[in-house]
């Protein structure tokens, strides 16, 4: 036979009992170049640019997806960043904006767009300011509506006089949505890649071509499943290089199939799309068995969030990306692991124990794709305590040159301990302890945290 | 009107002073009679003089400025020419709708051939479908689902099956080339699962293409 009877049902098992799944298609347009700034000019040309380009998306995917076999999970949508479209334009045409956004996801049956948002990793133009005044607002007024800030980068530091605006933004926007929400759709970052497929923090950069696909590849219970079988297999206790080894191989094939169904999608798009990037990262799921947290716990760690955890975490990102980087030449994005507290079961476990702290999250985030993602803060958390939890997250991505982000979500009423669920996607929250010291005056002094250097790395 | 400048082998050479007189309506066609001189078409460029090559007619020896993807001799502005045209047609038929006369078409660059894109992008592929099947084993199973397969006028390339005490499991190779007149992936897949279901065997089809990229380098 052409292929092994057991390649074949590899194939098969990967897809029907480990979750392999392409985890995201997503579109990115190009909106540079609206012809006006009035709130009808920005209106039409966002919800004609969107649903021009995304209409035949989902059917796209949909074709693609019974030829393989393969479920496409998501199919988004990422846009360039507003403030750079909007510069210039009154405060009515950001709403304008939004809600052109939120109408043309509906009318592409499209679940979530990204790229309200704004870069101002030095400083804020008048545009990017007026922006992030009104995502509370845009938030609450939409449920599509991805937003994100870049607040930091290598290059430059951190910029803390906006961290400290979105610290407020974030406690303004839990209050004006159901349960905080809102929140779940706005991310800050530093270093923020420009071609991220994965909500909430996609958007479009500028160096991009007009129209892309950018694919997030997933399978975490792929590859906890190759290192239970391994374990069975084995007689003796596998070394890291075996482990290392096994994520490797997995890793290799899940992106061939993400590549193979990404160019396929965009052939049937046809010109101008083009392939964009493969974002390798592990994306865990409520659903049993399709957990980051599981995998960690599978090479020996009792419970994510032990001692031990953050060693766990490298092994496992680092293997990922080789096995990738060997299988694409077009590997992109954020490429890690992603551990959202509320999207993994395993990770909520851990939390509800008390073994998973905000302290341990933290410091996974050295290494991990992309940062503290979905942790739920005590309603009563104040804004600068909010800045402050976001400016050691960015602190950690400038000074590493890699990028992290915070996805906070303050539930209003909450108190530590409590479990909140927000359905579907999002998952069950518990609310996360926070320290409480006053550190306003730190995060009131604004300006810009310099850039660090490249020398004397110690 | 400047005499072409004659050569030995029979072919005129047009040189940067032809250049002018030979122009009609901004565009020189050039024949397979005839060589044009690099400085020649550097000032017809400079004139916004076009240069048309004519069938056979072959430019000389430099490379023509022009659009190495699609491998076109000249420069390859006429597809550009009508994409303007449309636009232009298009913004002045809506010119009642301010924002909307701005809004590129759905795909500037795109020509009516996405099916040609999606041959080329496989090209060189095989176009083979693995059926899976698996279920408790009965009379008529395999005469079922190879019946199945042979309706859709496509070919079993190869079949591997194994039985383990009532159960069955089969794997069928199958050439999608001579799939019926009018039939797709996804048809070909609806009408065997649908066998499958008649003798209580549980399919799967999917595309080589997966495979081969999972499994082969």
């Amino acid at each position: 036979m052409i292929y092994r009877p057991e390649e074949i049902s590899e194939t098969i098992r990967m897809v029907e009992a480990e979750h392999l799944d392409i985890r995201t298609v997503t579109m990115g347009i190009c909106m540079l170049g609206c012809p006006g700034k009035d709130p009808e000019t920005v209106y039409k040309y966002i919800y004609n640019m969107v649903t021009s380009n995304a209409g035949r998306l989902v059917d796209c995917a949909a074709e693609v997806e019974n030829m393989y076999g393969i479920p496409i999970v998501n199919k988004r949508v990422s846009v360039t960043p507003m403030a750079l479209v909007l510069e210039g334009a009154p405060r009515e045409s950001f709403l304008a904006a939004a809600q052109a956004l939120e109408r043309a996801a509906v009318e592409c049956r499209i679940d979530y767009i990204a790229g309200f948002s704004a870069l101002v990793q030095k400083g804020a133009t008048s545009g990017s300011a007026m922006l992030m005044r009104s995502l509370p607002e845009v938030l609450a007024a939409t449920t599509r509506v991805c937003c994100s800030v870049n607040l930091a980068s290598s290059r430059t530091g951190i910029n803390l006089e906006a961290t400290a605006i979105m610290g407020e933004v974030m406690s303004e926007t839990a209050h004006r949505t159901k349960h905080g929400a809102g929140c779940a759709r706005l991310v800050v970052f530093a270093n923020a890649p420009e071609d991220n497929p994965f909500i909430a923090g996609a958007m479009h950069g500028v160096g991009e071509p007009d129209v892309v696909i950018n694919v997030g590849v997933s399978g975490p219970g792929v590859v906890l499943a190759a290192i239970e079988r391994q374990k069975r297999l084995e007689s003796s206790l596998m070394d890291c290089q075996t482990l290392s080894e096994i994520i490797k191989r997995t890793a290799f094939k899940i992106t061939r199939a993400g590549e193979l169904i990404g160019r396929e999608v965009v052939a049937r798009l046809g010109p101008p799309v083009r392939f964009g990037v493969l974002d390798l990262s592990l994306a865990p799921t409520p659903a049993e068995g399709d957990s980051v947290a599981a995998i960690i716990e599978a090479m020996g760690i009792e419970r994510v969030g032990a001692h031990g955890t953050t060693a766990a975490l490298y092994l496992l990102t680092e293997a990922v990306k080789k096995g990738g980087v060997m299988a694409s030449s077009s590997v992109g994005g954020l490429s890690g692991a992603f551990i959202p507290i509320s999207e993994d079961a395993g990770m909520v476990d851990a939390t509800r124990l008390g073994i998973m702290t905000l302290d341990k999250l933290e410091a996974m985030t050295a290494i991990c794709s992309v940062g503290m993602d979905m942790v739920a803060l005590p309603g009563d958390t104040p804004p600068s305590t909010i800045a402050a939890i976001i400016a050691d997250e960015l602190a950690i991505g400038v000074i590493n040159h890699k990028t992290t982000a915070c996805r906070l979500i303050p539930i209003p009423g909450a108190k530590p301990g409590d479990t909140v669920d927000l359905g579907g996607l999002l998952g069950e929250l518990i609310v996360m302890d926070t320290k409480k010291c006053d550190v306003s005056t730190f995060i009131a002094r604004g300006g810009r945290i310099p850039a660090p250097m490249n020398s004397l790395r110690n | 009107m400047i005499p072409f400048q004659e050569v030995a082998v029979g072919k005129r050479i047009v040189t940067e002073k032809d250049v002018e007189g030979l122009a009609s309506r901004g565009v020189i066609e050039v024949d397979s009679g005839m060589i044009v001189t690099p400085l020649a078409r550097e000032f017809a460029m400079r004139q916004g003089i076009r240069l048309v090559y004519a069938e056979g007619s072959v430019p000389s020896a430099e490379s023509v400025p022009g659009d190495p993807g699609s491998g076109s001799r000249g420069p390859n502005d006429d597809r550009l020419r009508k994409v303007i045209a449309e636009e232009v047609v298009r913004a002045l038929g809506s010119s009642s709708d301010a924002g909307r006369r701005f809004i590129p078409s759905y795909s500037p660059l795109a020509e009516d051939d996405a099916a040609q894109k999606i041959a080329a992008h496989r090209a060189g592929e095989p176009n083979r479908a693995i059926v899976v099947a698996t279920g408790r084993n009965q009379p008529g199973v395999a005469a079922a689902l190879t019946s199945a397969i042979s309706d859709c006028g496509t070919d079993i390339q190869d079949i591997s099956q194994t039985i383990v005490s009532n159960f069955f499991s089969m794997i069928f190779v199958v050439n999608l080339d001579t799939l019926k007149g009018g039939m797709n992936f996804k048809e070909f897949k609806a009408s065997v699962e649908q066998a499958g279901r008649g003798v209580g065997a549980e399919i799967m089809v999917m595309h080589e293409a997966i495979l081969k990229a999972m499994h082969r380098i």
